[in-house]
């Protein structure tokens, strides 16, 4: 994971994708630090809870292990749940951010770099 | 009954890197009588695809046609078909039995399975529905050297094409025998003959059409079976947790982690396979160029992750509720000892759920979606490995890109019917073969090889060709060689007393390895040629960024 996180931070710091062409972009810019910025923050979000889960389960199991209050199920259930479904909610908010937000700043950024 | 020994064990291929913990678990195999519920079911299945081939076929005249389906895939249908290549029988069979064995792990695991997709969706969809045209090595050779980085990138495809192939068949081949009594060679045959039909004349608009009647019949069969489930627990969740709990041998035990504890770098080295290597397989890759953009692309990937995401939620419960139902009635166990071997291995365990609940002719219909699943995922894999050699190999290596499209399409009716034949006598060759370790094979290639090499294409602008090739060939190489050394070979197929590798998995490995050979070669490349592929890496940007609404550029 480390070599991609690696990859990550030059993807996203380095100006390699926002680089002028001749002259000042400046919708095509926005839109590429838009985009990069939201992927990253979600993709960071999705890694942080999965390997964070994944930490818990292999040194920490007894925390998963508490029951809830009266139900049969201990709270590794909801958790594991709660994660499915945070996960295919943050995949319906990019798309939400990307067909309200990137797609009009894309068609501009189009028009711009066409010019 | 005839029973045959390790029968199960080339299921558990399919069944992909569960297997590692369930392969403790077999005790025996078996063949069913012929089932002629499922068998009618199956051919009503097979006549049906047929129609839509014939279908497909009047539409199918381009290349455009034969790899993309001419791009006219929806994006509900794409997520459809993308889900129907992810859930295959053996992930409903594998994981299922792994519940019902290990409880919460096994929940664990699905999350595994599952948490490829956001990433996919949030940091390559887009990018490579924009940057591809017919298979990912578009996307590599977009600012490299042709030559170098498609042969590596179509080599990589070919590799991870031919493991999973040979591993689908076998598994397919078992299958069937114990689902319809039908012969492994028939079966093998009939698979082999079946997806040749569908790629040869239909193309991706009939493996794509197999693929969505597939998921929409699994989706539905899996609905039925769960609402069954409920409805024998009075609709109450609580209940069918707590009898598992009563019954199981672990007791209370099965809702806690358990047994991934006792190797925390394996599951590490799982996790990171499955999310990368899912990313680096060339059959769902090709998925994403069947639709008509970018925002379809994406709508595509959303609409996957839930059907997949609600598939493995009503896996969780076939597992749990099996515990109690059929773990305690020994009808579906040998001899009837309950606590033995299930009937037909432990991977039965939903077939024998659904036949408890739902009767023998909810088993009949279950039995021919799983056959329907596994002919939909062996036809993805030969239409990916055909678009290889025909796109990669012949018209852009071997003819520059000046191929009649006629003579395209001709050498991928040709590479067809060769992969095909190729899988059905490898298929033949391994029977009774346990070759888990090709799964974990082929997801290991496609981690440490395709999708570094992929990746960094589109992501990192140092990287240049000399770069891809070493790196891509270091990762191919080391994901191999620790494959032969970990227990799965060097052990259980070789025969030595001890593995040299201790992990069944490589990626943990081998692909940090492939980034950082790719990385470092890269950066100390100083060629003529580096920089001009390094100067190419903003036009490539903008066209990720931009797709088809940008004019044609002449940089490529």
């Amino acid at each position: 994971m480390e070599t991609i996180m690696n990859g990550d931070a030059t993807a996203t710091e380095s100006p390699s994708c926002s680089t002028p062409l001749i002259e000042v972009q400046g919708y095509y810019q926005k839109l590429t630090a838009a985009r990069a910025r939201m992927s990253w923050t979600l993709s960071a979000i999705v890694l942080i809870i999965y390997y964070g889960f994944t930490y818990v389960v292999a040194f920490r199991p007894g925390w998963l292990s508490v029951r809830l209050g009266s139900y049969p199920v201990t709270i590794g259930f909801p958790i594991v749940g709660g994660m499915f479904l945070l996960f295919w909610l943050l995949t319906a908010w990019y798309i939400y951010y990307a067909n309200t937000y990137l797609d009009p700043l894309s068609k501009l950024a189009a028009a711009e770099v066409a010019r | 009954m005839r029973l045959e020994k390790k029968c199960l064990a080339p299921l558990l291929a399919l069944a992909a890197p569960v297997t590692s913990w369930s392969m403790g678990n077999i005790a025996g195999g078996g063949k069913s009588p012929l089932n002629p519920v499922a068998i009618s079911m199956f051919l009503l299945f097979v006549v049906i695809s047929l129609i839509i081939t014939r279908w497909a076929s009047r539409r199918t005249k381009s290349t455009e046609d034969f790899y993309t389906a001419g791009g006219g895939i929806s994006g509900v249908q794409n997520g459809l078909a993308i889900a129907g290549d992810y859930m295959s029988a053996a992930t409903l069979l594998g994981l299922s039995s792994l519940i019902f064995t290990t409880g919460y792990d096994g929940i664990i695991y699905s999350l595994g399975f599952f948490v490829g997709w956001p990433l996919i969706l949030f940091l390559m969809a887009e990018r490579l529905r924009n940057l591809g045209r017919f298979t990912f090595a578009d996307i590599v050779a977009y600012r490299l050297d042709e030559t170098r980085a498609r042969a590596l990138s179509a080599f990589g495809s070919l590799c991870v094409i031919s493991l999973y192939l040979i591993a689908q068949m076998v598994g397919a081949g078992q299958l069937i025998e114990m689902l319809f009594g039908l012969d492994y060679k028939f079966a093998v045959i009939l698979v082999g003959l079946m997806m040749m039909l569908y790629v040869m004349f239909g193309g991706m608009m009939a493996t794509t059409w197999v693929q969505i009647i597939k998921a929409a019949l699994l989706l539905a069969a899996g609905t039925w079976l769960a609402f069954l489930v409920l409805r024998h627990f009075n609709f109450n969740v609580s209940a069918v947790i707590s009898d598992a709990v009563a019954v199981h041998k672990a007791g209370p035990r099965i809702l806690s982690p358990g047994s991934l504890l006792a190797d925390p770098i394996s599951a590490l080295s799982l996790s990171l396979g499955l999310m990368c290597g899912t990313a680096g397989l060339p059959h769902i890759l090709m998925r994403f160029f069947t639709v008509k953009d970018a925002k379809q692309a994406r709508n595509s990937v959303v609409f996957a992750t839930g059907f997949i995401g609600y598939f493995f939620m009503i896996i969780a419960l076939f597992g749990f509720a099996a515990v109690s139902i059929v773990g305690t009635s020994s009808e579906f166990y040998r001899d009837g000892k309950v606590g033995g071997a299930l009937i037909g291995g432990n991977n039965m365990v939903a077939m024998h759920l659904s036949s408890a609940l739902g009767g023998s002719w909810f088993l009949g219909f279950f039995s021919a979606v799983a056959f329907a699943t596994i002919l939909a995922v062996v036809s993805g894999l030969a239409l990916a490995g055909a678009s290889s050699i025909a796109h990669d190999i012949y018209a852009r290596l071997l003819k520059k890109g000046a191929a009649p499209e006629q003579q395209e399409i001709r050498v991928l009716r040709v590479a067809t019917v060769v992969l095909c034949l190729f899988a059905v006598c490898l298929g033949l060759a391994f029977k009774g073969q346990n070759v888990t370790f090709l799964v974990g094979l082929a997801f290991g290639v496609a981690a440490s090889s395709n999708f570094p090499v992929l990746f960094l294409s589109m992501y990192w602008k140092p990287l240049t060709s000399r770069g891809a090739l070493i790196g891509g060939l270091f990762g191919l190489i080391s994901a191999v060689a620790l494959v032969i050394l970990s227990p799965s070979v060097w052990v259980q197929v070789l025969g030595y007393p001890k593995a040299i590798f201790p992990y069944d998995q490589p990626a943990l490995f081998s692909m940090p390895l492939a980034f950082l050979v790719t990385m470092c070669v890269s950066i100390l490349d100083k060629s003529a040629q580096a920089v001009a592929e390094r100067s190419r890496f903003d036009e490539q940007c903008r066209r990720a960024e931009l797709g088809e609404s940008l004019p044609t550029n002449a940089t490529q």
